[in-house]
């Protein structure tokens, strides 16, 4: 208990340098388990909710399903329940008109509501049941009767429960968003008794599977196996090339939450482990300072007779005190800040009922991995001073300064201003204490480059996706299904460039992914790039796939990619000629002549052009949507909101770490020479020269650190990078002054700051104190 | 009165880098239970590390010291702790209290070993400081800071006291309330107390003056009329 008491009284006599470590360790659990809490609590309850719900195993749409249909698939062996979706859009007064997606169901056995009030839907019911994200700022109560259109219709319904729907997972009401804006439009779902033109069948179907009963990342790979095979089959049977079966692995909404997750989860691994480095380096110079400073207390413990392995004990206690609560505070702090903000941006974007803050076993293991690192070093620290006997303990230490460098030997030598001369034998004097300050510049250095070079590589995506490669000032979209020579018509007419964009299974032996395939009929208005950022021609004799995917699926330019197309059992095949590169989305590309070449029908659905086309062709049957340059790269800088904010909190923490390693180490600094400033002083330096002197070798250091944290930040910029970027879209990694300067310059800045806030206490020091004290 | 430590040709030599630099040679002595034992020597004969060796703060290069039955040469780190734990006790020239305990704390320490020491408030009792017993070092003067370390010291109840220029950092007056302290623990208590300085005038209080000179034992002198503290004028 008295050892405890010491522990105790010396932790608030050592405050400044323990808070350090402290925040140190604060902060690499708070971001480990701010990711963590978020990532697991939204990948497990999306797998409770996708199981409470029995999410659909397969989805199939593109044509027009009867009731025929169901029973038929149904019937067949491993199917367990199909449904069909009728979908259509209205709108219903209310602040003002708001959009609806309504939805005819005639049974809801596959991907069910979640009710959070009022009744269960049952087939046959009349009704409607409403988005609860919808109901609860419109006002909108169980009992309450809506009237809103459906198509040409009036319909009255009774509100019988609000719910949410994993069909529903993420949404916009049309192709005018581009990102949800949920609460201010909605989803209805009804029987399809109550839709005004009958019961007139589905546009899609939704299958549960018997031998699929997993969800997320509990998927086996003999369920996905099985949801394969029965695709297969489905596509056999209907044998129409307008149907589209994705297997729930390849739906897109599940994708994508999925995939932030992804990177979420090497986020939360790699910063913990930056800030952990950074932490044990404090403790090396803090632990290092604390034993020297109490030598003497160490050799009188010794000398009375605790054992070095009690002593060892004691000293080991100091950092598993302070990393434990730094550590426990951390778990504490992170879920509820940084892992409800990333919450808030998963809620923003899906809808999961169930979505909650967890942590893991991981979580538990990154405590014990900190706490034992800090027990290590000190151990290390601490161990070099117990070997020695009591009594060699006892002896005051001389300074380890025996001889001179060979520079100090040189004419150059003697021409140098004292203060030089005297920061130079002072950094030779603190080799630790130096190379920790310097590691500790390099590493807030290294990550203002990084985030300054990452915020870069967004912010000049749009930029190189919308003026290096897509070429054109607007887009038209056609609807699925939409004629050749209507698409035709209107590349005539605005002088377009004809484009077939769908999604497609590529396939190699070792991996399988839905990616897009993009054919490019002649024209200039999309732009190939080769890896070197080059335009390059489209190949006559085989495809360009785009770089993120060499890696994932496991080949190489010069061989063979395979791939099926929707509603076509027929599998395409052709050698990848050239690696290419593109910001958003990734797949194959190729042109109209090959792929007609391969036995592909072209079909154009979209139309790329440089002429204005009026907003009111929106209006038109087979135009899904137009949309103009400016609004895709909303669209994209949209999508990367999460990734600005990664930026944003990248060069907080390296301001904040930076900070609290320079105050630490500039107060360890002064501490250490408080006598040697005395005695200036008392020789006559007025505390500005000293403080000059002071800031002399803190500008030298952070010089050194400053320019080693580019090279640093270069490398982790592209670790980031690839790590964010995943296997859906492509970065430019091509830093500009911008990212160098804001690195050395802002290092600089915190450096010189805290320099000047630390050597101000120069002023205060008392003389006959400072050379007096013994300790 | 019989033998308490013997040492037998004790050398001790340290290196400063490739350099050895012979601070103990050929030391040969022994001092009874019980015994008053005085150490003199100029700056830098020795007289430090000899006491460092009778407690078992360092080790001896060469010879044999024994302590009652044990060899204390031929013991190992971990039986050196318990050898200085429980028969030793020691007094620093600068005190050496933790600065962040209480002198009733400094004095307790040594029961964070589960050794089985006087109650430290009877301890400071001895030493006339039981009402300072919640101050903290900085907070007392030299002398009361050394009457603490006494206390640390014999509140264990130790079977040797050594002491390191006990009144080196005190002024006259606190240096004798201090010495004797120390006398009352050998006279009274029939401790052995073994106290190094490099102040003469002490030989005066000793049974048994132990000169050093350049790491040898120059003489031994024993006195069979020592005077007590308080005769001492310095």
């Amino acid at each position: 208990m008295i050892l405890l008491r010491k522990v105790l009284r010396d932790l608030k006599q050592n405050a400044g340098q323990f808070l350090a470590i402290y925040i140190m360790t604060l902060l690499s659990l708070l971001i480990q388990s701010g990711f963590e809490s978020s990532n697991v609590g939204a990948t497990r309850t999306a797998s409770d909710y996708f199981t409470m719900t029995n999410y659909k195993d397969l989805n199939i749409e593109g044509i027009a399903f009867t009731y025929h249909d169901i029973d038929m698939l149904n019937n067949y062996e491993g199917v367990n329940n199909v449904d069909g979706i009728l979908r259509g859009t209205g709108k219903i007064s209310l602040d003002k008109e708001r959009l609806l997606v309504l939805n005819y169901i005639g049974s809801n056995n596959v991907s069910k509501m979640y009710l959070t009030d009022g009744e269960k839907y049952t087939p046959g019911s009349t009704g409607c049941w409403v988005e609860k994200r919808f109901a609860d700022p419109m006002g909108i109560r169980v009992g309450d009767t809506l009237t809103f259109t459906s198509g040409n219709y009036t319909l009255h319904e009774q509100v019988k429960g609000l719910i949410y729907s994993p069909e529903f997972l993420y949404y916009i009401p049309n192709a005018t968003y581009t990102e949800p804006e949920y609460g201010t439009h909605g989803f209805i779902i009804m029987d399809i008794n109550e839709n005004p033109n009958g019961r007139i069948g589905f546009d899609k179907l939704i299958v549960d599977l018997k031998d699929v009963t997993h969800n997320s990342y509990l998927l086996t790979d003999e369920e996905k196996a099985t949801m394969n095979a029965m695709r297969s089959k489905i596509e056999h049977k209907f044998d129409n090339p307008n149907l589209l079966i994705k297997t729930k692995i390849e739906d897109e909404d599940y994708a994508d939450y999925a995939g932030s997750m992804d990177s979420n989860n090497a986020i939360s691994t790699i910063f913990p482990l930056m800030f952990l480095a950074v932490a044990m380096l404090g403790i090396i110079t803090t632990m290092t300072r604390l034993t020297d400073k109490q030598r003497v207390q160490i050799g009188t413990l010794k000398a009375l007779g605790f054992s070095r392995g009690k002593i060892m004990f004691h000293y080991m206690s100091y950092s598993v005190i302070i990393a434990s609560l730094g550590c426990l505070s951390g778990i504490i702090i992170g879920p509820i800040t940084l892992g409800a903000y990333l919450n808030g941006i998963n809620e923003y974007y899906y809808q999961n009922p169930l979505q909650n803050l967890q942590l893991t076993v991981k979580t538990l293991y990154m405590s014990f991995a900190t706490i034992g690192l800090c027990m290590l070093v000190t151990y290390l620290t601490t161990r070099k001073l117990l070997v020695q006997s009591a009594a060699r303990i006892l002896q005051a230490e001389a300074p380890k300064f025996d001889s001179a460098s060979i520079f100090e030997k040189t004419i150059l030598w003697n021409s140098l201003k004292f203060a030089t001369r005297w920061n130079i034998r002072d950094v030779r004097r603190n080799k630790l204490r130096t190379a920790v300050s310097i590691v500790g510049i390099l590493v807030c250095s290294m990550l203002i480059f990084m985030a300054l070079g990452f915020f870069e590589c967004l912010a000049t995506q749009s930029e190189w996706m919308y003026g290096d490669i897509f070429r054109a000032n607007g887009q038209i979209s056609f609807k699925d299904g939409t004629p050749y020579g209507t698409v035709y018509e209107y590349a005539k007419e605005y002088d377009g460039q004809l484009i077939q964009d769908i999604q497609v299974t590529l396939f190699t032996d070792s991996a399988e992914s839905v990616r897009g395939m993009t054919v490019l009929d002649d024209g200039n208005l999309f732009m190939m790039e080769n890896v070197d950022l080059e335009y390059t021609d489209l190949p006559e004799n085989g495809i360009i796939l785009t770089s993120r995917l060499y890696d994932y699926l496991g080949i190489e330019v010069g061989q063979t990619l395979r791939w099926k197309i929707p509603g076509s059992s027929k599998v395409f095949s052709a050698p990848i000629v050239k690696k290419g590169r593109i910001a958003s989305g990734q797949g194959i590309i190729m042109s109209r002549k090959v792929w007609e070449d391969l036995g592909g029908e072209f079909m154009p659905n979209y139309v790329y052009t440089n002429k204005t086309v009026p907003p009111s062709l929106k209006s038109r049957t087979e135009i899904d949507s137009i949309d103009t340059k400016e609004k895709l790269i909303e669209t994209l800088e949209n999508s990367n909101e999460i990734s600005y904010y990664i930026s944003y909190i990248i060069i907080a923490i390296a301001i904040v770490m930076g900070v609290v390693v320079l105050y630490n180490l500039g107060v360890l600094s002064y501490v250490e020479k408080t006598r040697e400033i005395a005695t200036l002083k008392v020789l006559g330096f007025r505390s500005g020269d000293i403080r000059l002197i002071l800031l002399q070798q803190s500008l030298a250091i952070t010089v050194v650190g400053a320019m080693l944290g580019v090279p640093f930040g270069r490398i982790m910029l592209d670790i980031l990078v690839d790590v964010v970027a995943g296997i859906y879209r492509d970065m430019v990694i091509n830093p500009s002054a911008m990212p160098y300067i804001g690195a050395i310059v802002g290092t600089f800045m915190v450096s010189v700051l805290v320099n000047l806030y630390v050597s101000s206490k120069v002023y205060s020091i008392n003389m006959v104190d400072a050379l007096k004290s013994r300790e | 009165m019989g033998v308490l430590i013997t040492l037998e040709n004790v050398g001790k030599t340290y290196y400063s880098g490739s350099v050895p630099h012979e601070v103990l040679k050929g030391v040969n002595l022994t001092i009874d239970e019980g015994e008053m034992v005085v150490i003199l020597g100029p700056s830098g004969s020795g007289k430090s590390t000899l006491l460092n060796m009778l407690g078992g703060l360092d080790s001896a290069t060469s010879g044999q010291i024994t302590f009652g039955e044990k060899t204390v040469t031929n013991l190992t780190d971990r039986q050196l702790s318990a050898f200085r734990a429980i028969d030793v006790g020691i007094i620093f020239q600068f005190y050496n209290l933790i600065p962040t305990l209480t002198a009733e704390e400094n004095v307790g320490l040594m029961s964070e070993l589960g050794i089985d020491i006087m109650d430290p408030i009877e301890a400071l009792r001895l030493v006339g400081l039981d009402g300072k017993k919640n101050n903290f070092p900085s907070q007392m003067s030299g002398g009361q800071q050394q009457r603490v370390a006494i206390a640390r010291a014999i509140a264990k109840k130790p079977r040797l006291l050594l002491c390191d220029e006990p009144t080196g950092a005190l002024d006259t007056e606190t240096g004798k309330e201090v010495l004797k302290l120390l006398c009352a623990q050998c006279r009274e208590d029939k401790r052995t107390v073994v106290m190094v300085t490099h102040n003469t005038l002490f030989a005066d209080i000793a049974d048994k003056v132990i000169y050093v000179k350049d790491g040898t034992v120059s003489r031994i002198v024993t006195n069979d009329y020592p005077k007590e503290a308080d005769e001492l004028n310095w």
